[in-house]
Formats: structure tokens, sequence, C-alpha cells
């Protein structure tokens, strides 16, 4: 499989793009993301959520996007359930948990149902795709 | 990590505005400094003073003078 990546290479014009996180069955749709290179580093920004991430390898400004995207629902749980929540804050978790919550039921129940549980495929791993048309006159970091 | 700051808006509204602070990078890139900059509605040009000088009622007063329009606008400040 071929990693898509954000070639786009200013904020001014980026890739628009979706990153999902692979389920056992199906992958999961997690934010809107528009991305973009600057100088050496891929930088990945929500369009729906208050988080970025950036790196010079485009795996782990994923990770770190998803990562993130995680610590930033579990924050909104949080703020939800004492109440403290703003009603932007509190839009944004129903948005967030209503992508998460399939995928972690998925992934239970399949761990549920295995006594042993055997390797998925890449659950759990990130990826990107476009949407759009890709930005032109731009080169993959690695080719250039 | 993630830094949150809940303010009233000028006019009116509960706003939280959440920053990130990278930890996994030794120094913080440029679109991490913009990042920052948009989301506290500084301009880019003044982010670095402002992260060396201001103290947190300043960053409280600038929020609480701006448009929950305004604080929740992630375009760069012109």
């Amino acid at each position: 499989m071929t990693l898509e990546f954000p070639t786009a290479t200013t904020q001014d014009a980026p890739d628009a793009g979706s990153v999902f996180v692979s389920g056992p069955h199906r992958d999961y749709l997690l934010s809107e993301t528009i991305g973009w290179r600057e100088g050496d580093v891929f930088v990945l920004r929500s369009s729906e959520f208050d988080i970025m991430a950036e790196d010079e390898d485009f795996e782990s400004a994923l990770t770190v996007l998803i990562a993130r995207l995680i610590d930033f629902a579990t924050m909104l749980y949080e703020l939800v359930e004492s109440g403290d929540a703003t009603e932007d804050e509190a839009e944004a978790f129903r948005l967030l948990s209503g992508r998460l919550a399939p995928l972690a039921q998925a992934t239970q129940q399949q761990d549920t149902t295995r006594r042993r549980p055997q390797r998925r495929r890449g659950s759990g791993s990130g990826h990107w795709r476009h949407r759009g048309t890709q930005a032109s006159g731009s080169v993959p970091l690695s080719a250039a | 990590m993630l830094f949150r700051v809940k303010v009233l808006s000028s006019d009116g509204h509960n706003v939280a505005v959440t920053v990130q602070v990278d930890t996994h990078r030794k120094r913080p890139s440029d679109a991490a400094l913009n990042d920052l900059a948009d989301r506290l509605r500084i301009t880019r040009g003044d982010i670095d003073s402002a992260l060396e000088s201001w103290r947190p009622e300043q960053l409280r007063a600038h929020l609480t003078s701006i448009t929950k329009a305004e604080l929740l606008n992630r375009a760069p400040v012109k």
C-alpha cells in the first residue's frame, strides 16, 4: 500500500484530507484535516478540532495527531462530566466521541470473541486520504 | 500537552481556548508557533515576545477583549 501524504508546501494552500484509523473490519474517520509541508516538516491540522501535529516523518505526525485527538476527547469527556464544558466543547465532544466509540466497540468486541487475539489488519494504525485534488507542482518529501 | 483557558468573550459568551505544547520535539517548529499565535489571536510576529513576557493575567485580559467569533477563528491575525 502506498502511503498518502500531503504535498502542499504552504499553509495558504494546504491539501485537504481525512485521517482514518484502521479498525478490525474497516477504517474509521477521526478528523477532517488539512496538511502541508513547512520546510522539512509535515504539518497536520484538524479542521474540526483544535489539534495539530508536526514531524519530519509523516507517519510520526499522523501518530501524534491521533494520540492528541484521543487526549482531546479525554479532556472533553472530563469537562462534560464535570459540567464545565462550554457549548462548543460539548459539541466537539459529541462529534469526536461519536467517531471514537464505534472503533472502541469493534476493537473490544473482537478481543472478547477471540481467546487468543490474532494480529488485526493494521488495527490502530492511522492513515491519511486526500480529499479533492492534490496540490500540483510539489514533490514528495522523500524525493526532495 | 493541552492547556485550556476559559474566558468570557467581549460579547458575553463562555469560550475555551485550548492550546497545545509540543513536548516530543526539542524545538518548536515555525508551524507550531504559528498555530499557537493563531489560537491565542496574536499576530504571528508577536508570539515570541508574548511567550517571553506576558503574564497569565495579560493573556486573560487579551482574550476577554475579543468576541467569540474571533476567538474561534483560526486564521492568522492580521
